[in-house]
């Protein structure tokens, strides 16, 4: 078998000038398709994390008609004891809970609709590192009296830190709700949807406007490993009373998975395509050299090399051009992706735009997940098999006598 | 010879036109007769006391409050209970809406997009309270049949809306009586053709001086167990009231 694969390497160098043609085909064909995969993976890991971050949370523990009905007569109660049991779990990174109901902000005669949400000031920062987005004044302290809006409600309402924003709409069981508070800070998300409509409030605070003493509507967990979604959804479900549920992003957001799986099922195809060239380039070189090798492959035949050997040699050397091309390329695109993964390429003019309406940052990102590069090599290993079925057939087929003439 | 050729023709056109003239007879009467209970309903002013009870499956809530209106333009509400509401005003003036809370002293005004909001957490919207669409002005009228409702013969009315109205409902049907013409039912239908919600008017008493179903009550179809009564304790029509009335100013001194 050694001589075997020695004889294949040997005969891959007769000819430089082809192997490394082909090898080269190879080898740009695996950097471009794992650069495309690694930005729309990193795109999508970007899009997953910054919804998870300020929507949703990897899961949500909620009243189990809160997601049908969203009111504050869905809610569920906050309860330490469970969150710490919750925490627990290994896999659990953090979690916050949350009371978050709509109500009406305005300054004299301007009105609009803001998203009044309590938290817990401390575990709120953990989950959504929402102090690096505070932009003006500063950001909430437990039990703090104020509140911190949004950028765009400030513009809009004509707000600035230390000037007083009311609020009002309908607490639990339709009481009104109303009451004034100073802003203490103004956040500028990525999201403008946010900005336009995020008040943030101390939990205590909010339960006091909505008269929802203990009420929360959801508590979001983080988590440390997005593989381990169902996992961890399963063992929380466990430890919750019967009323309540848990949701994962993906069902809380399914416009965004069908979004992704749709975009990636595109990149499949722009793969498939790049591929079936490459396939078709090296099943070309490979022709070539069966054909310029006729007479030398008969004359092995002829005295007396078994055939089954003689297809292995040329499997072999199909074989090396693809990994040379594979290896090279994913060697190739460590040190482009490694760059962008940690410089995304920043997105300007109406994509920008349209991005950052999704609540996305406009920037691309790569991903440098391993999946990325070892499904390059074994797309381009299942190439190779392919393509040796060509030189495999041709050899058991050959027959001595035409090949010495030839 | 010519005499006969023109009383043919005229009996030619006459036929062409009958069946259009009972039509347009018939729409005449529908547009009447909604009118009619509509004026009766609201009258030129008016002012009362009302009562409204808000059913949910696990709870009841119940909102008393007095009103003062002008036409369709001017409404004023007052809540006198409970204790915790006491106090506060909502205003429509032309096409504006106030709400005032005494408890923080402002003003709020609702803005458009609230328009489709529950008001006070009932199965009334903001809409319903500011009359912006009227089904006076805003719906083709159409007579369907003669239907027994709560013991009264019922013109069964279709109202669709006219191609320039922006209204919520794609349909209504109306139930209003022969006699004495009182809203008896009314069903809203959205642009799919499914009800969205019932009203019905029961309770016919003397008010002031007329006689109108005195209980109003609006169930949503798709929500079971809830449902909003609305109750005229007290109503006076035709009052002297200016539109001066119905200002801001006013609102903060209201009880």
């Amino acid at each position: 078998m050694k001589t075997i694969i020695i004889i294949a390497w040997r005969n891959l160098w007769r000819n430089k000038r082809r192997t490394l043609i082909t090898a080269a085909s190879v080898f740009f064909g695996v950097i471009f398709s794992t650069v495309m995969s690694s930005m729309q993976e990193g795109s999508y890991d970007s899009n997953v994390k910054n919804s998870v971050r300020f929507y949703t949370g990897y899961l949500q523990i909620q009243h189990q008609d809160y997601w049908e009905e969203k009111t504050l007569e869905n809610h569920i109660t906050y309860d330490e004891a469970l969150f710490q049991r919750i925490q627990q779990n290994a896999m659990v990174k953090n979690i916050t809970p949350r009371l978050e109901y709509f109500a009406l902000a305005s300054r004299g005669s301007a009105t609009k609709v803001a998203q009044v949400t309590g938290i817990n000031p401390d575990m709120e920062k953990e989950v959504t590192n929402i102090t690096s987005n505070i932009d003006q004044g500063r950001y909430l302290e437990k039990g703090d009296a104020g509140v911190v809006i949004g950028s765009l409600l400030a513009e809009n309402l004509e707000l600035g830190v230390g000037d007083t924003i009311t609020l009002t709409g309908q607490g639990y069981r339709y009481a009104t709700a109303a009451g004034l508070f100073p802003v203490k800070g103004i956040v500028d998300f990525p999201s403008q949807e946010l900005n336009k409509t995020m008040v943030y409030m101390a939990l205590e605070t909010c339960q006091q406007f909505y008269n929802a003493p203990d009420m929360l509507t959801s508590v979001s967990v983080m988590i440390t490993d997005n593989d381990k979604l169902a996992e961890v959804q399963n063992q929380i479900g466990s430890l919750l009373p019967e009323d309540y549920t848990t949701m994962n992003w993906k069902e809380m957001m399914p416009a965004l998975v069908q979004q992704i799986e749709s975009d990636r099922a595109g990149g499949y195809i722009f793969m498939a395509i790049l591929y079936m060239i490459i396939l078709f380039g090296i099943l070309g070189t490979i022709m070539m050299m069966i054909a310029e090798r006729r007479r030398e492959l008969g004359v092995m035949m002829a005295v007396g090399m078994k055939r089954l050997k003689l297809a292995t040699v040329i499997v072999i050397e199909t074989f090396f051009i693809g990994v040379l091309g594979a290896v090279t390329g994913i060697l190739g695109s460590i040190p482009i992706v490694g760059y962008y993964v940690n410089n995304p390429i920043p997105l300007e003019g109406q994509t920008a735009e349209v991005m950052e309406s999704y609540g996305w940052e406009p920037f691309m990102f790569f991903s440098s997940e391993p999946r990325i590069f070892y499904l390059q090599a074994i797309i381009v290993f299942i190439l190779t098999v392919v393509v040796a079925i060509y030189p495999v057939t041709k050899i058991f087929t050959m027959k001595e006598i035409n090949a010495l003439r030839a | 010879m010519k005499t006969a050729y023109l009383s043919l023709s005229f009996l030619l056109v006459m036929q062409l036109l009958l069946p259009a003239n009972h039509a347009v007879a018939q729409e005449a009467d529908a547009e009447a007769i909604v009118k009619k209970a509509d004026e009766k309903f609201r009258g030129e002013s008016s002012k009362g006391l009302m009562r409204m009870s808000i059913v949910r499956p696990k709870w009841e809530r119940t909102i008393e409050m007095k009103s003062w209106s002008l036409g369709t333009e001017y409404f004023m509400l007052y809540i006198t209970a409970p204790a915790k509401e006491q106090g506060q005003a909502f205003l429509k003036r032309e096409n504006e809406m106030w709400q005032w809370l005494p408890s923080i002293e402002r003003m709020v005004k609702l803005p458009p997009s609230m328009m489709m909001q529950s008001w006070m957490g009932s199965d009334f919207t903001n809409d319903d309270l500011m009359q912006e669409s009227s089904i006076v002005r805003d719906y083709e009228k159409e007579l369907l049949s003669t239907e027994s409702l709560q013991g009264y013969e019922c013109h069964k009315i279709k109202l669709t809306p006219k191609p320039e109205a922006v209204v919520v409902w794609d349909k209504i049907l109306l139930w209003i009586s022969k006699d004495d013409y009182y809203q008896l039912k009314a069903e809203y239908y959205d642009e799919f053709g499914d009800l969205v919600q019932t009203m019905t008017g029961s309770n016919i008493k003397t008010l002031y001086d007329r006689k109108l179903p005195a209980t109003l009550t609006i169930e949503p179809a798709d929500k079971s167990g809830h449902k909003t009564i609305l109750e005229y304790v007290e109503m006076d029509f035709d009052i002297d009231i200016q539109p001066s009335f119905f200002s801001q100013q006013r609102m903060k001194r209201l009880h």
